[in-house]
């Protein structure tokens, strides 16, 4: 027992719809780095709950540190010293680093009053511990997405039990330098002893820092071994249960002559600065850069969600005022958040009603719902971008986040939208429903509409895209096709 | 957070999950029961039409309350707006000796001040929290404008015009007007809410302001119609008043927004909620309403009887939050 930190043991997990864990069995070692493929949907995020104590198990035993554990809610994980940093972050952004990270365990010293010079100079060590040295006083909201990371790490060290750290796609929004880092600083966790689970798309970071891999389907465990003892292909094989020999479907150029939307000198004080670009017919232009360089924000602008200094759009040639997401709607563009929860659906709603959300018009009669209509609406979108659920009133908070995507897409499709702006479409998406969503953008351009690409991730917006945009520090600094369209050159004009 | 809620689930919670979702009804139901073993002649229509006259006022504005709620909205200010309404309602019925005029004049100051509302929250660019705070300032302005009508006296309705008293105590087919104003505008909202494009973007922008605004919907603008109702039902609500007991004062229609809430919320609507409706609402204000009725039979103090109707509301205010939607 001495060599396990963490042993499941036949754990199954059943939800109304769906058994979202079948008998797993795994186990994970002291001071290893341990990696959960699989896609969206196989259960990853659903065993974290439950090694959280967020959810229940409902059958099986897991056993942590050699004795049987019942975790029955966050303390008591706590408690046995596991740890979870979710892909939300858990920060009060208004509070200090030191705050946040002895939030409710702050030190007591004469009268029980908070003995603060102790809180700020202990977090002030955690947070060197880690190798990121920083004012602990300073407030979260102030920090980067990278470093309110670090401050999660130091929140789970600063319980001195702390055997196992679950992190749930902590690279999604880090640079690659800040991901290195973030790497150091897993690593020096191993030194101490500290195993951690880390749950990511990302199979490029999992060959690098990972020692031992995970691999779900379906709710069952399909593999489980040493990384080298897998191919990258191997891997995704076993995760979708299908070999995939492209990632990125092909597409012949669709790029027509006529220009659908030009944009001349888009100015946001401190934000964006001069952006002037045109987007014609039939196209896929990319954006590319590094994490905050303004490329969301451009988007934004466009559609009238921040407001902008100066500038003007056209739209098929002529000059367009865009105050809010609704006049933007109106000359047909439409703009797909990064924020796909919280800005593209209404969660608690059926997917019937998120699929007619922006465009209601279509399924009235008389000024009323005609719920055939509806119905007839929501089956086409569906069954168009397979979206995969049991019925269209389930509710678009009990799906995947690849199907989530879809319903997001289904709604704009229903609009006359025929200028789509994507932000990070495929974020936090497993490679089946990836490889959909392709499928998807690819057909929008060859019926003739116009798609934006907003993606942090490389092989994605180059092979994607027919043209590439490269925006830094907001405003656009390269604008590369062809030969010229390549990783390298991005990085050169990105950085 | 909302996923967590929605996905939290089991095959005992889908039980207990039907239980709350119809947690009024039940409730109902036990009081009806109690009614018809503690009192006689329970279902005569003597008594119904009792209980249902009582109700009325409170049924409207607790209707109107509950696009509010379902808005992500709160309205402290509907009883001061009965108020004004009232006051400048009977003002005008004696001075034109037009019934049609007062009535007409209630309802477009309380439209007025339900858009009055609405603006103040399309400005701020509130949401729940803030349409407390904007509503309480109404609240003062609205009271202190009955206040300054009425220069602080009770107007008492001309007794000449007896078309607008029939209002308050006259049948229309053997069904008090009373009863039938309440069951009109419970049946144009309730349509509105459930089958119309409009009700459903209630729903959603309650749920999801942001969401619904990237999508293209003006959501102030659904702000700003759910306070209009509001309003409107408190300018009705001020005619139905006055006609019934003749007289119109300052203070007409304070306390009143209590009860409307408590109706909407013991009927198990939620801020923001998907599953709202206003018969919902009138399970709650049927509750109220009985409880009344059978705690004044049982010769219990106001007092208790506050305090049972105050437990009540909390505790539905917490199983609707357990509720998923």
């Amino acid at each position: 027992m001495g060599e396990f930190i963490l042993d499941v043991k036949n754990v199954s997990k059943i939800f109304p719809a769906v058994k979202a864990l079948d008998n797993v069995s795994l186990r994970v070692r002291k001071g290893e780095i341990h990696a959960f493929v699989g896609e969206n949907g196989a259960g990853k995020s659903t065993l974290m709950k439950i090694l959280n104590g967020n959810y229940k198990k409902d059958e099986g035993s897991i056993y942590f540190d050699g004795k049987e554990a019942d975790i029955k809610n966050p303390e008591d994980a706590r408690n046995l010293g596991i740890s979870i940093i979710f892909q939300e972050l858990n920060l009060v952004p208004h509070l200090s680093i030191a705050e946040n990270i002895y939030m409710g365990r702050l030190f007591r010293g004469k009268f029980s009053l908070i003995d603060w010079e102790k809180v700020y100079k202990r977090a002030d060590e955690l947070m060197e511990q880690i190798g990121y040295r920083m004012d602990s006083r300073t407030k979260v909201e102030s920090l980067s997405v990278a470093q309110k990371q670090m401050v999660e790490i130091a929140k789970a060290l600063s319980y001195p039990n702390t055997k196992l750290i679950l992190m749930d796609e902590p690279s999604a929004t880090l640079t690659t330098k800040e991901c290195k880092k973030l790497f150091d600083v897993i690593r020096s966790l191993k030194e101490r002893g500290v195993s951690v689970i880390y749950i990511s798309h990302k199979l490029e970071e999992i060959d690098e820092l990972c020692e031992w891999v995970t691999i779900l389907r379906d709710g069952k465990i399909i593999d489980s071994g040493p990384i080298s003892s897998f191919t990258r292909d191997q891997m995704i094989a076993k995760m979708i249960g299908r070999e995939i020999t492209n990632k990125f479907p092909k597409r012949n150029s669709t790029v027509r002559e006529k220009e659908v939307l030009s944009v001349k000198g888009l100015n946001r004080a401190g934000v964006i600065s001069d952006v002037s670009f045109s987007l014609r017919e039939g196209e896929v232009l990319g954006f590319a850069g590094l994490v905050g360089a303004g490329r969301t924000e451009i988007a934004r602008a466009i559609c009238g969600v921040d407001y902008t200094d100066s500038g003007e759009i056209f739209v098929g040639g002529e000059r367009v005022k865009i105050n809010n997401p609704k006049d933007a709607l109106k000359v047909g563009i439409a703009y797909l958040s990064e924020d796909r929860k919280q800005e593209g659906l209404v969660l608690k709603a059926p997917i019937k009603w998120n699929i007619s959300m922006a465009n209601m018009e279509n399924a009235l009669s008389m000024g009323m719902i005609n719920e055939k209509k509806d119905r007839q609406i929501s089956d086409k979108m569906i069954q168009a971008m397979l979206i995969k659920t049991a019925s269209m009133e389930e509710y678009a908070g009990n799906l995947s986040g690849g199907n989530q995507q879809k319903i997001v897409i289904g709604k704009w499709l229903n609009t006359n939208a025929k200028i789509f702006i994507f932000d990070e479409p495929t974020r936090g998406i497993d490679v089946g429903a990836k490889y959909e969503i392709y499928l998807l953008i690819n057909r929008l351009v060859e019926e003739g509409r116009s798609v934006i690409l907003i993606s942090s991730e490389m092989p994605e917006v180059l092979e994607m895209s027919d043209r590439v945009l490269v925006i830094n520090k907001g405003t656009i600094v390269a604008d590369l096709s062809g030969e010229k369209k390549n990783a390298q050159t991005v990085m050169e004009y990105a950085i | 957070m909302a996923e967590e809620k929605v996905m939290k689930d089991g095959a005992l919670n889908k039980y207990i999950q039907f239980f709350l979702e119809n947690l009024n009804w039940v409730l109902l139901i036990l009081l009806v029961l109690f009614g018809v073993l503690f009192t006689d002649n329970f279902f005569s229509w003597n008594n119904i039409s009792n209980v249902l006259k009582q109700v009325s006022i409170n049924g409207v504005l607790a209707a109107g309350f509950t696009i509010v709620i379902l808005a992500d909205g709160f309205d402290l200010s509907i009883g001061s707006i009965i108020s004004i309404c009232a006051v400048v309602a009977v003002g005008t019925l004696n001075a034109t000796q037009n019934t049609l005029l007062a009535v007409l004049v209630s309802i477009l100051i309380g439209l007025a001040f339900g858009i009055f509302n609405g603006l103040l929250i399309k400005i701020i660019k509130g949401n729940n929290s803030d349409s407390f705070l904007t509503t309480l300032g109404t609240m003062l302005v609205a009271s202190s404008c009955a206040y300054t009508y009425s220069e602080g006296f009770n107007i008492y309705c001309d007794s000449t015009v007896k078309a607008y008293r029939v209002i308050g105590k006259g049948t229309i087919l053997g069904i008090p007007v009373l009863i039938v104003i309440m069951f009109s505008v419970m049946l144009i909202l309730e349509f509105i809410l459930q089958k119309t494009a409009l009700g459903r973007k209630i729903k959603l922008s309650g749920s999801n302001r942001v969401a619904v605004y990237m999508s293209g919907i003006n959501a102030h603008n659904i702000k700003i119609f759910s306070f209009a109702v509001t309003g409107l039902c408190a300018g009705i609500a001020a005619v139905m008043l006055t006609a019934r007991t003749g007289v119109a004062s300052p203070s007409t229609g304070y306390g009143y927004e209590v009860d409307a809430a408590t109706a909407a919320i013991i009927g198990g609507n939620r801020e923001g909620g998907m599953r709202g409706s206003i018969v919902k609402t009138l399970t709650g204000v049927l509750i109220l309403g009985l409880l009344t009725n059978i705690m004044n039979i049982m010769n219990i103090s106001t007092v208790v009887q506050t305090i049972f109707k105050g437990t009540i509301l909390l505790l539905t205010l917490y199983t609707n939050r357990l509720k998923r939607l």
